[in-house]
């Protein structure tokens, strides 16, 4: 869509990255995951502390894939949202009440990632946009309750006009207010930032047991004539 | 051809910002609408119908394959519950099979479930006959 491509968006994701993933941090403490080495994930529907109704199903949708690529069976988080409401568990308030012997009885999860939205949203201004997303995210083991592993999922995109004139960034940011206003961007910048969490070098999580690291270039695979046979030398190195 | 004296420094910045930090580089798993569908699902209520996500699981189940790829954690089951909305019980059964096959650890939740959803039936056939 050119209306969006002309919009140069300046991704402040980066930056907060650079300084929280690649300078010296003090270690994280991984002795109580390690003891643990928990084989399954299973990610209750977050409690939501922000104002956006929709911000725990949407963190919620983008949360599988970097847990799962990092090498954890995660449960089916649609399928368990189903099931816990089916039995009596209306919202996620209830749900993160859950006593973890009952968890481990009907679900059977090595641990249970606890998750709250403390902010979330998309605010428009006259020549740009801001989209927020902050979620904190606590692994807990079910069988001993003992904290395995926490981190805050923390990103600001600002998507800004650059010299197109006060008009056209004012018909540009109404046509992105419309073109995202179910979903909004706020899924993209969340996914993101919890790939970036999960998979952080420093204080990221460890490599569960299905962890693969011979996995492919995911972007090598987008192409539909490429070889059945995954060349995974290639590209591995730059 | 000359080449910049910098090539080599913006190549070496290049790796950097690509190795060093924690990047999504390689997957194993072929996601393909798993997650879209689930955001559609809860965010635009309607607008997925379980034939249509059945539809797409599919799709992402051959697709997976011609790649070589493994179907996500979650995606048999989900896909499963989508059967078991339609009422098409023995397809909802084999994909939650599959979802225990390909990872022991559903193992607990998906038993439950399939024995209290037999229970259900057993019950219902009762109450009709």
């Amino acid at each position: 869509m050119p209306i969006r491509n002309s919009l140069r968006v300046l991704i402040s994701l980066t930056v907060p990255i650079l300084i929280a993933g690649c300078v010296n941090a003090p270690p994280y403490d991984y002795t109580a995951l390690e003891t643990s080495r928990p084989r399954s994930i299973l990610v209750l529907p977050p409690v939501n502390n922000s104002i956006e109704v929709n911000a725990p199903y949407i963190f919620l949708a983008g949360i599988s894939r970097p847990l799962a690529e990092k090498g954890y069976y995660v449960f089916p988080v649609a399928v368990i949202d189903t099931f816990l409401k089916e039995n009596g568990l209306p919202t996620p308030y209830e749900m993160n009440a859950i006593p973890l012997d009952k968890i481990e009885e009907f679900i059977g999860a090595d641990a249970v990632l606890y998750v709250s939205i403390e902010d979330w949203g998309q605010k428009y201004q006259l020549v740009s946009s801001t989209t927020k997303v902050h979620a904190e995210l606590r692994l807990v083991d079910v069988r001993t309750g003992d904290l395995l592993w926490d981190a805050k999922v923390i990103a600001v995109e600002t998507s800004d006009d650059a010299g197109m004139g006060i008009l056209g960034a004012l018909v540009n940011a109404i046509a992105t207010q419309i073109a995202h206003s179910v979903s909004d961007n706020t899924y993209r910048v969340s996914s993101t930032a919890s790939y970036l969490a999960v998979h952080n070098k420093s204080n990221g999580l460890l490599h569960g047991p299905y962890f693969n690291p011979e996995g492919v270039q995911h972007w090598n695979l987008t192409k539909s004539s490429e070889p059945k046979a995954i060349d995974t030398s290639k590209g591995s190195g730059l | 051809m000359k080449i910049s004296t910098w090539t080599p420094f913006f190549l070496l910045i290049l790796a950097v910002l690509a190795s060093g930090c924690a990047t999504p580089s390689k997957e194993h798993y072929y996601w393909g609408n798993y997650q879209p569908l689930i955001l559609a699902m809860y965010v635009e209520p309607g607008s997925v119908d379980s034939f249509t996500q059945i539809e797409k699981l599919t799709e992402d189940l051959q697709q997976a394959e011609g790649n070589g790829q493994a179907p996500p954690p979650g995606l048999y089951a989900h896909l499963g519950m989508m059967y078991a909305i339609n009422g098409n019980q023995s397809l909802a059964e084999d994909a939650f099979q599959q979802e225990r096959d390909l990872f022991p650890e559903a193992a607990v939740f998906i038993d439950g479930m399939m024995a209290r959803a037999l229970s259900r039936n057993e019950a219902s056939d009762a109450n009709t006959q």
